[in-house]
């Protein structure tokens, strides 16, 4: 038996994305944020999540894709090491268990994901998934553009 | 050394800590008067602190301790006089071994040398055992007596900090300290359990309120009952949060005894003679507030020791009495707290506060100054650390960082003085960082909320005419200029919008009014920091979930006004001579 670890698959335009399921702590509806100045372009604001207030990164934003707000729209909530962050997605897939065989891991491909938050690629019922490390992802990125 | 128990190392930490605490107001209540109740009681706690550290297995600390009880014996017995040397020796031991706890905390194999210590009591227990010796003739009896007090429950001397219960103490006399332990069972809990429980109290209020205003909208008529029970359960919900909201309070008598202790020291160092007089000890503080106030209260008294009490002769000289005296004082209001520093000492020197400013380009011959614009300038930073003010007219060294604190507890100081007769100054803080009232506020159609303490003045745009381009307004016989906050809060701007109110902002001397859309209401409002990751913006100093339970961003309007001037060489404009 090899390392199997579970994964959350998820669309960010027509792309599937995976990260692992671990590193997400729920899965909300998508709400509209309260738009907070002084930010990067693709941190779109923060939110209520039963009382706590969690910061918005809209993941189409920094891939480029259209953000366009759907019945699908969700959010991923992490709790990185900058705070509760909610990664916006425009579908929520399913959760699949992949074995280590099952990931090409870091193929040599130039993508939207900086190769430090790639962990490879999987092929799942004949479609290519980059699975990338979420919660590193959003611990990393600079929120603040315009700092005190 | 290993066999040491981290969790019940915990417990002992806490226990000796408040021990230790009890140490130090014995201490000082036994240089007042030498009761024997006292000594009896000072006894039963080192006893207990050297039982409990051994039991820990903090072996050298409970023999270190032993060595101090076998002084406390001394005293006990009447073999060793109760002297103002003899508190000093009893306060550093109590330092000492406070320090020893804190560092056992993190490290259990800590170890302090005792032997400089050891070195100072040998000194004054033996210089003062002979002495008292020759005078002292009825030790025995004393011991008798004191064996009897000695059946009281050790327990009630090892209870702890209250953090927060509805009993209200009365006042006690001037000279009568409460003691920490009066009266007031109390049970430790962590403060991370207690933010939990003030999140979901916040939480549940909001639901609460969405609930209610649910049901008054409803336009069916629904039963009595059920109208009856949205009601109480408000009123109930309101508060259960309050009350949840209070347990993070705790008196600030710890804080004053802290500065009685440093007084009495500072002023046998200086050979002055200060008498002390606490009252409000029982008022409460948000913890937070508590121990951050406490520097900048050490450093005021300080200065009230040093600058404001003379010395004896100076004092019989103006026809004082020789004891100087320095009041603490602290007073609840609604919403705040009024923390008093007074002395009878010889006051604030306007004209070397004056001259000094001049001399250091602070002020212009030609600026009128009230009194307190005058003694404000002691505020300023580095305004007396070039030449000594304070050796001549009073305080200075380091009052810009105490403004600077009570500021970030969005407190504020207020200064009286009289020359000769002494000085008072009036700190007025939050009775707690969490809430806030804030306005909630319209810019570019979006809400933000601004604590109220953050501004001067509101002026409502079609009551007055501004001039210069919408730049400039005129308050009285000053002009300020006037920002657009949008633009000063660099928000993206898209929405066209009709500004209606000005928030005048005062920094010092200098106010500079934003332009907002409207003021929709105000609000108390729980305030929550930021994630790491958003910390540090520009222009907000938190976040908020707003009575709708939407979130809100606090604007630093202080920041964004202080940040807007420090562009110009900005000058304001002086008072026309009437």
């Amino acid at each position: 038996m090899n390392n199997q670890e579970r994964y959350i698959l998820f669309y960010v335009g027509t792309e599937l994305y995976g990260t692992p399921l671990l590193d997400v702590r729920e899965v909300v509806e998508y709400q509209v944020p309260k738009y907070m100045p002084n930010m990067v372009p693709h941190f779109s604001g923060v939110i209520n999540i039963r009382g706590s207030i969690v910061g918005v990164m809209d993941l189409r934003k920094k891939f480029s894709t259209s953000q366009e707000i759907t019945k699908t729209t969700a959010c991923l909530v992490s709790d990185s090491n900058q705070g509760s962050i909610a990664a916006v997605v425009d579908r929520v897939d399913s959760v699949i268990t992949l074995g280590d065989d099952l990931i090409d891991r870091k193929p040599p491909v130039v993508s939207a994901i900086a190769q430090d938050y790639l962990i490879g690629v999987a092929r799942v019922k004949d479609q290519l998934v980059t699975l990338i490390e979420l919660h590193h992802l959003l611990s990393d990125e600079k929120l603040v553009k315009v700092s005190a | 050394m290993s066999d040491i128990d981290l969790e019940l190392l915990g417990f002992f930490c806490d226990e000796a800590t408040d021990l230790l605490t009890r140490w130090e107001a014995l201490s000082m209540e036994l240089e007042k008067s030498a009761d024997t109740g006292k000594i009896d009681e000072l006894f039963r706690l080192a006893h207990n602190l050297k039982g409990s550290s051994r039991s820990v297995g903090l072996q050298s600390f409970g023999n270190a301790i032993h060595k101090i009880e076998d002084g406390i014996t001394l005293l006990k017995s009447g073999k060793v006089k109760f002297s103002g040397d003899v508190t000093l020796v009893l306060l550093k031991a109590q330092a000492f071994f406070q320090e020893w706890i804190n560092e056992a905390r993190n490290n259990p194999a800590a170890e302090k040398d005792p032997t400089a210590l050891y070195a100072e009591y040998d000194r004054i227990m033996s210089g003062t055992a002979e002495v008292a010796a020759e005078h002292d003739e009825t030790p025995i009896e004393t011991y008798v007596e004191n064996s009897v007090q000695a059946e009281e429950p050790v327990a009630q001397t090892a209870a702890v900090i209250p953090i927060k219960k509805e009993t209200v103490q009365a006042p006690p006399p001037p000279a009568q300290k409460p003691s920490p332990t009066a009266g007031d069972e109390t049970v430790r809990v962590s403060a991370r359990k207690i933010e939990v429980l003030i999140e979901m109290m916040g939480e549940l209020s909001i639901h609460q309120s969405v609930v209610f205003h649910g049901l008054q909208n409803a336009n069916q008529s629904r039963s009595p009952q059920v109208i009856h029970s949205a009601y109480l359960g408000r009123k109930l919900t309101r508060e259960l949060y309050e009350k949840t909201l209070a347990l993070r309070m705790v008196p600030v008598q710890p804080v004053f005894q802290r500065l009685e202790r440093t007084i009495k020291e500072m002023a046998r160092t200086l050979g002055k003679e200060v008498e002390v007089e606490v009252s409000g000890g029982e008022v409460e503080l948000d913890k937070t507030v508590c121990e951050k106030i406490v520097e900048p209260l050490t450093h005021m008294v300080r200065n009230s020791i040093d600058h404001g009490i003379e010395s004896v002769e100076d004092r019989l000289k103006a026809g004082k009495p020789r004891a100087g005296k320095v009041k603490l004082k602290a007073v609840q209001d609604s919403g705040s707290v009024g923390l008093f520093i007074e002395d009878d000492g010889k006051g604030l020197n306007s004209e070397k506060i004056l001259a000094k400013a001049l001399s250091q380009g602070v002020i212009t011959e030609q600026s009128k100054l009230d009194p307190m614009e005058v003694y404000a300038l002691i505020f300023l930073p580095g305004f007396s650390t070039a030449e000594k003010v304070t050796d001549v007219s009073g305080r200075g060294v380091g009052m810009d960082v105490v403004m600077k604190t009570v500021e970030s507890l969005r407190g504020d100081i207020k200064i009286g003085s009289e020359l000769g007769k002494g000085t008072n100054f009036q700190i007025t803080l939050p009775t707690t960082l969490s809430i806030i009232d804030a306005l909630v506020i319209k810019v570019k159609d979006s809400i933000y909320a601004v604590p109220v303490s953050a501004i001067d003045e509101i002026v409502n745009v079609h009551d007055i005419s501004i001039g210069r381009q919408d730049k400039m307004l005129q308050i009285g016989s000053h002009v300020i200029p006037v920002e657009d906050l949008s633009v000063t809060l660099r928000m993206r701007n898209q929405v066209d919008y009709e500004a209606n109110a000005i928030l005048v902002v005062r920094m010092g001397k200098q106010r500079i009014g934003f332009r907002v859309d409207e003021i929709c209401e105000q609000q108390q409002l729980v305030v929550r920091k930021f994630a790491p990751g958003m910390a540090n913006v520009f222009g907000l100093a938190g976040a908020t979930i707003l009575a709708n339970g939407q979130p809100g961003l606090i604007v630093d309007l202080q920041f964004i006004a202080e940040h807007f001037l420090s562009q110009f060489t900005y000058q304001p404009m002086q008072e026309k001579a009437a």
